[in-house]
């Protein structure tokens, strides 16, 4: 069992969706996360799935999506061997006693303050799937309001970039564990 | 020319520009505007089934005997949710099956308006593609994709589906000046692969093999690589083997055939498998009714998967080397590389495998003797429709099928009530020459109210019903594993001579071996559909037997004496 990304070039057209999601329901894989959103190309849309699951289990997914008509691609990288990041808005309540321990996580995960109010603050950040669970561990003990959380978006490696190992490297999460209050 | 028309005049001439000449359907309140614009088509016959699963049944065993696509029509709601298992059937036997469903009028979608179902919906996992047609200016591309995609590749159903109020929108239409039909798509999803190296190496596997076998299933049939087959089996002394439908790819009375594998498959059969080396797979997607136990399945074989759809290459056994292409283009190929030889040892060793079996049949009625009468009665260019059960696999076996693509059958979806209306589909796309709809009494039941399609059609399809009051295959599986516990098999029939005459078509019931031949001269003789009801053995099993997910190295030859209670 492994973590794998699914991307998948479909045809701009609910049926299209419809029928991409309907084949990975029916296989019942656990899917940790969907994402649709807009390419470069006009009329494409990427939907991008993380399933868990067995090499071959995947790759029969992948090859029933491949016989759809819409479908003009899908790849399939480990997640551990790609560039993917999820997107969040959190929002956190906030006293006065730990907005400065809360300042400090935000800063520490390169997150960004977009609305604030005497009770909470709006938080966006973005990251790969580790450092997102990483960063809300740290919200936490503040108080997690709402969260609204994308699914994971991931670009396929050039052949040119895969040869040269040149994702440049996620902001890590690991190094603030101890900088979290309790 | 151009002149003004509405959705459903435009959608006739698009049937007509593909050069369909058969609609099996059934009208109703959502699709009345094309029902009403047929008769100013004449090309188009329209076929009045009884229910519209005969609909789709009727338009894909046209399909399969016609290698064109079958054309089926109801109206939304039921008539559309009634097409539902004809439409599946087609989808896992690669049928290129249209369907065109009526349904309500734009304005109504989604308030869940009298007879609104969600056909698209419904079908989507069950379909090569579906298609709404949103506005009238989208019908000429969408129907015309619609036929596109049900034939090219691998062929499979494809639902089209029409708001009322687009049947009667108008606007204005010429006929294309090309003629508008059989445009060549190129799918970005098929690639043609560079099987250089693959073809290499799959010669060179072939040809170091010591006990080579040649698997054969319905991608031969659909791809009419019938003669290229049988050229590579010759020159490289390659017995066949030939899957649930793959059967009549290749002559049963050529020395090399070897006959059906699998869960009914005979013992040399199977075990000419689980002995080889090299399987060379042809057109088939290795089924778990095939294969039994995947991870039994021919332990010593190295495997070669030629297929048309690269998602069947290893998708349910290992694949040695893949090779994605038409049958008739690969296996023509690899015939070149493969040096000539004979097997001969390898040959013999397999029919060393071979068993006899000895049972005995009630009024010596056995399943070879009514098939044989059946062959010799038809005479050449019969096609055999067989239904779901027992007498599927004594059909399959004991026919003897020496032309190509004539012999049909539901194997993937395993659809009982298959045959009559599929035999329906065969006679228009082989007219003239026999049809036999060969069903159980279960099955026939199922849509034995397709006689009325006959007699009002015209369609002098014979039917065979092996009666055994039993819904026979479940009975065995029930006497096999489940303690002789008969739950809900045994199965009333009316008397089908009476239902014969009150249907006016000729009806023969035979009780002893000697009234076979003289019931099944009748049938053939009479002009019309005629039925012949052969009252068979009560608890006649189908030997030998693979238990379900099983070694295909374990048959089951003969009934357990103390059946297990599971």
């Amino acid at each position: 069992m492994q973590t794998w990304v699914v991307a998948v070039l479909l045809r701009d057209d609910l049926l299209a969706l419809n029928r991409a999601t309907g084949i990975i329901r029916r296989r019942n894989l656990p899917v940790g996360s969907v994402s649709l959103g807009p390419t470069a190309r006009p009329g494409t849309l990427r939907l991008t799935c993380v399933v868990t699951a067995d090499r071959a289990a995947t790759e029969r997914v992948a090859n029933a999506l491949r016989k759809m008509i819409e479908v003009e691609e899908v790849v399939v990288h480990a997640e551990a061997e790609c560039t993917s990041r999820e997107h969040v808005l959190v929002r956190v309540r906030v006293s006065p006693a730990q907005l400065s321990g809360l300042l400090d996580v935000v800063s520490l995960f390169e997150a960004t303050i977009v609305e604030e109010s005497p009770q909470d603050l709006l938080i966006e950040a973005t990251g790969t799937a580790p450092f997102m669970t990483s960063f809300l561990r740290a919200l936490e003990p503040f108080g997690i309001i709402d969260m609204a959380r994308g699914g994971t978006v991931m670009l396929p490696r050039t052949p040119a970039g895969a040869a040269a190992g040149a994702a440049r490297p996620a902001p890590a999460a690991p190094r603030v564990a101890a900088a979290i209050p309790a | 020319m151009s002149e003004i028309l509405s959705g459903a005049h435009i959608l006739c001439r698009l049937l007509e520009e593909q050069g369909v000449e058969l609609v099996f359907g059934y009208p109703g309140g959502a699709i009345m505007p094309f029902y009403h614009a047929l008769p100013e088509t004449p090309a188009l016959r329209h076929i009045l089934v009884r229910h519209e699963q005969a609909a789709a049944h009727a338009a894909d065993g046209y399909a399969r005997a016609s290698g064109r696509p079958g054309v089926c029509v109801a109206t939304s709601g039921p008539g559309a949710t009634n097409l539902v298992t004809g439409i599946a059937t087609a989808q896992m036997d690669s049928s290129p099956v249209v369907a065109i469903t009526g349904q309500v009028s734009r304005a109504m979608i989604g308030r869940d308006a009298f007879q609104e179902t969600d056909v698209i919906g419904i079908t989507l996992p069950i379909t090569k593609h579906s298609v709404v047609v949103d506005d009238i200016t989208e019908l000429p591309e969408k129907v015309r994709e619609a036929f596109d995609i049900a034939t090219e590749g691998r062929p499979g159903p494809v639902l089209i589906d029409v708001p009322k109020d687009v049947q009667n929108q108008k606007m204005e239409w010429s006929r294309p000046a090309n003629g508008g039909g059989h445009r060549i798509v190129e799918s970005p999803n098929r690639p043609i692969a560079d099987l250089g190296g693959n073809l290499t190496a799959a010669a060179q596997l072939v040809a170091s093999a010591r006990r080579p076998l040649l698997m054969v299933g319905h991608g031969v049939i659909l791809g009419n690589a019938y003669a290229e087959v049988r050229t590579l089996a010759e020159k490289a002394g390659i017995p066949v083997i030939t899957t649930l439908l793959g059967i009549s790819a290749f002559p049963e009375s050529h020395p090399l055939h070897l006959g059906m594998p699998g869960m009914h498959g005979e013992v040399h059969v199977n075990r000419a498998i689980q002995h080889a080396d090299v399987i060379l797979g042809i057109g088939l997607r290795f089924d778990d009714r095939v294969t039994g136990n995947t991870a039994a399945f021919a332990p010593q074989a190295k495997i070669i998967h030629v297929d048309l759809d690269p998602g069947e290459i290893g998708k349910n056994v290992p694949v040695a080397v893949g090779l994605v292409g038409s049958a008739k283009d690969i296996v023509a190929r690899l015939t070149e590389l493969v040096p000539a030889r004979s097997c001969e040892s390898w040959r013999e060793e397999i029919a060393g495998f071979k068993r006899e079996r000895h049972e005995s049949y009630r009024g010596d009625m056995s399943p070879e003797t009514i098939l044989a009468a059946i062959r010799e009665g038809s005479g050449p260019g019969a096609t055999i429709v067989s239904d779901v059960g027992q007498h599927q696999m004594w059909v399959a076996k004991l026919y003897g099928y020496q032309e190509p693509n004539s012999h049909i059958s539901s194997g993937g979806l395993g659809t009982m009530g298959f045959a009559v209306p599929a035999a329906i589909g065969v006679h228009f796309a082989r007219p003239g020459r026999p049809v036999w709809a060969i069903s159980g009494d279960g099955g026939f039941q199922m849509n034995m109210q397709e006689i009325a399609t006959m007699v009002q059609e015209g369609i002098p399809v014979k039917m065979a019903i092996f009666n055994n009051g039993y819904l026979g295959m479940v009975r065995q599986w029930q006497q096999f594993f489940h303690g002789r516990r008969y739950s809900a098999t045994p199965i009333w029939s009316p008397d089908y001579v009476k239902l014969a005459e009150a249907y006016g078509i000729a009806g023969y019931r035979v009780e002893q071996a000697r009234q076979i031949d003289e019931a099944v001269a009748r049938a053939v003789r009479d002009p019309g559909p005629a039925l012949v009801e052969f009252l068979i053995e009560q608890e006649a099993n189908v030997f030998p037997m693979i238990p379900p997910g099983g070694s295909l190295s374990e048959p089951i030859e003969s009934a357990p004496a103390a059946a297990p209670v599971p």
